[in-house]
């Protein structure tokens, strides 16, 4: 390694820890809006994080609707009919998303591409329907609202959110240094030639996705204490999908920074249409869609591969660290 | 020379279709045995059936004198089943040397994975050359001596090539044997999966002639390089009289 690549690599660390300082400290020291930002940065960082790590393995995912929806429930459920305090709702919010997870992974078995994404989205609509059908439990149409009397304070809630977008950058950081990342690799080219190497699919499968699944619940269960409101069609709506996509391909799929980089730019995109044309309804989803295709046209890597290939290339030196490391499996 | 893999009437297939209908073979510790055969003979399955990922539905595999019928394919790697399979599979968005690291992901390989990959680039200084390259972007022998690596990364006890000389041009394939040559060295059995019969023959020991799931005709190199079979059906020196008929005894026949 050369002292510049060192220097690059001192330097990228800095700015993750600087980021990873300023997400936990905003909450403390901002204005109101500020801190709802970042609140919903920490958010979608956690779900496209989890997203970014099933693709990674070549299961692309259309149910992380599902997954959140379901941490929503389960956080909920454990606070109004067990009196749950906030930092025990996310337990079992975190361990369903975990279970449901490794029960799609074992249910879906060696199905790619097309038509694992396809039950993942029945998987996630299913939800949305059984949600509607217990109205005994889930209050049906009419909805569910969070008990007030444990709310903690806004405070709490965007801490802990800040926190959980850090832990899961870590866990995500970690995963990408072990041989578990060169598995899961190998997996997204060739399920098939892995297993003539010693790698058995399933048992990653099974791995990453409740993983992914908890990591998804998690971000789930914690934005039920933001709105404090809960049906069907607010739980299980599809933009927490979709959100969970366009971050990590708008910032660099299959990346470590793409899902932070992404997130940040998708919320601060549509606060800017919101501010600009907010009065115009629909206008900001129109121009999220044009900039997305623009992005998948011309920025096929995202941002974060544009940096590094193009004429940003001084900023990707910068930002060299927050590529996975090929170390030795 | 005791006996590192046999099967005894192994019959097997995908779904209904019986590819191999009574297929038996052995091959002893530091072996080096071919397998010949046309195209839809069963020379692929019979390397699925051995490394897991077909399960026979009649007759018995033994490695090292247990039955492997219930160890899965990825299991069997850790026995020292390696295969460097059909049409090569290298991971086309990974390094040389990722892909060579891969293949000691299995616990018995792993530690001595350094010692391993010294070997592998001692018998191909190219992968040495190009450890840093996207084996997608390599060449068709280069890959290929890539996935033969990449199975030697797996500390093979039992060393399978499945067509290693498809595709390649003639200097290439008489590479990739002189490998197979210092490979032998090494003490690992190896089971060459051959459409070319002469390469294959050159380096085995012995051989066998696989033709609609049966093991046609079997015998030392030397024997079958000299039969009438092997000389007709694999060597091109069909008399000519023949040649327009397009059955020869041991071909396509049909399966009881």
């Amino acid at each position: 390694m050369t002292p510049a690549d060192n220097r690059s690599a001192v330097i990228s660390r800095a700015i993750w820890i600087a980021t990873a300082v300023l997400a936990v400290g905003i909450p403390f020291l901002g204005s109101p809006s500020t801190v709802d930002i970042v609140f919903r940065i920490s958010v979608l960082v956690i779900i496209s994080v989890s997203w970014n790590l099933m693709a990674g393995a070549g299961l692309v995912s259309l149910g992380h609707s599902g997954f959140w929806g379901l941490g929503s429930y389960a956080a909920i459920l454990s606070v109004n009919s067990l009196g749950f305090s906030f930092a025990l709702s996310l337990v079992p919010a975190t361990i369903c998303g975990a279970l449901i997870g490794a029960t799609l992974a074992l249910v879906t078995g060696r199905l790619r591409g097309i038509y694992f994404a396809i039950s993942t989205l029945a998987m996630a609509e299913g939800f949305r329907v059984v949600a509607v059908m217990v109205p005994d439990l889930t209050g049906g149409f009419k909805g569910l609202y969070l008990d007030s009397s444990r709310f903690p304070g806004m405070l709490s809630v965007n801490v802990v959110a800040a926190l959980g977008a850090v832990a899961t950058v870590l866990i995500a950081w970690w995963l990408s240094r072990s041989r578990y990342h060169f598995a899961l690799r190998a997996m997204r080219d060739n399920e098939a030639a892995c297993q003539m190497l010693g790698i058995a699919p399933l048992r990653y499968r099974f791995g990453i996705m409740a993983l992914s699944g908890a990591m998804a619940s998690f971000a789930g269960g914690i934005s039920v204490w933001r709105g404090g409101y809960l049906d069907p069609d607010v739980a299980f709506d599809l933009i927490n999908t979709i959100n969970s996509q366009i971050a990590p391909i708008l910032g660099g799929i299959y990346t470590l920074s793409g899902p932070v980089i992404g997130s940040v730019m998708t919320v601060a995109l549509g606060e800017v249409t919101r501010l600009t044309l907010g009065n115009m309804v629909g206008a900001s989803l129109l121009l999220y869609g044009v900039l997305l295709v623009i992005i998948v046209i011309g920025l096929p890597n995202g941002i974060q591969g544009a940096l590094r290939n193009g004429s940003g290339a001084w900023l990707a030196r910068l930002l060299q660290f927050m590529q996975p490391p090929r170390s030795a499996p | 020379m005791s006996e590192l893999l046999k099967l005894s009437n192994v019959r097997a297939g995908y779904g209904q279709s019986i590819v191999l209908d009574d297929v038996s073979l052995n091959i002893g510790e530091g072996e080096v045995v071919c397998l010949l055969g046309a195209n839809g003979a069963g020379k692929t399955t019979t390397t699925r059936v051995i490394c897991g990922v077909v399960k026979p539905v009649g007759g018995q595999v033994t490695f090292a004198g247990a039955d492997i019928a219930a160890v899965p394919a990825y299991s069997r790697v850790n026995l020292g089943i390696c295969l460097s399979p059909e049409g090569r599979q290298v991971f086309p968005e990974l390094t040389v040397l990722e892909n060579l690291l891969l293949g000691s992901f299995s616990p018995r390989a792993r530690p001595h994975r350094k010692e391993t990959l010294e070997q592998v680039f001692a018998l191909f200084p190219r992968l040495h050359e190009r450890v840093a390259q996207k084996s997608g972007l390599m060449s068709g022998g280069e890959q290929q001596m890539l996935a033969i690596g990449r199975a030697l990364m797996g500390k093979p006890r039992l060393l399978m090539l499945d067509e290693p000389s498809l595709g390649l041009a003639p200097k290439l394939v008489l590479d990739v044997y002189a490998a197979v040559a210092e490979t032998v060295k090494l003490g690992i059995s190896i089971l060459i999966v051959e459409q070319n019969a002469e390469v294959a023959l050159a380096a085995a020991h012995r051989g066998y002639v696989l033709a609609n799931g049966r093991i046609a005709a079997m015998g030392s190199a030397a024997d079958l390089r000299g039969s009438k079979l092997v000389q007709e059906a694999f060597l091109g020196k069909k008399p000519v009289r023949r040649a327009a008929r397009p059955a020869a005894s041991y071909d396509r026949r049909p399966v009881p």
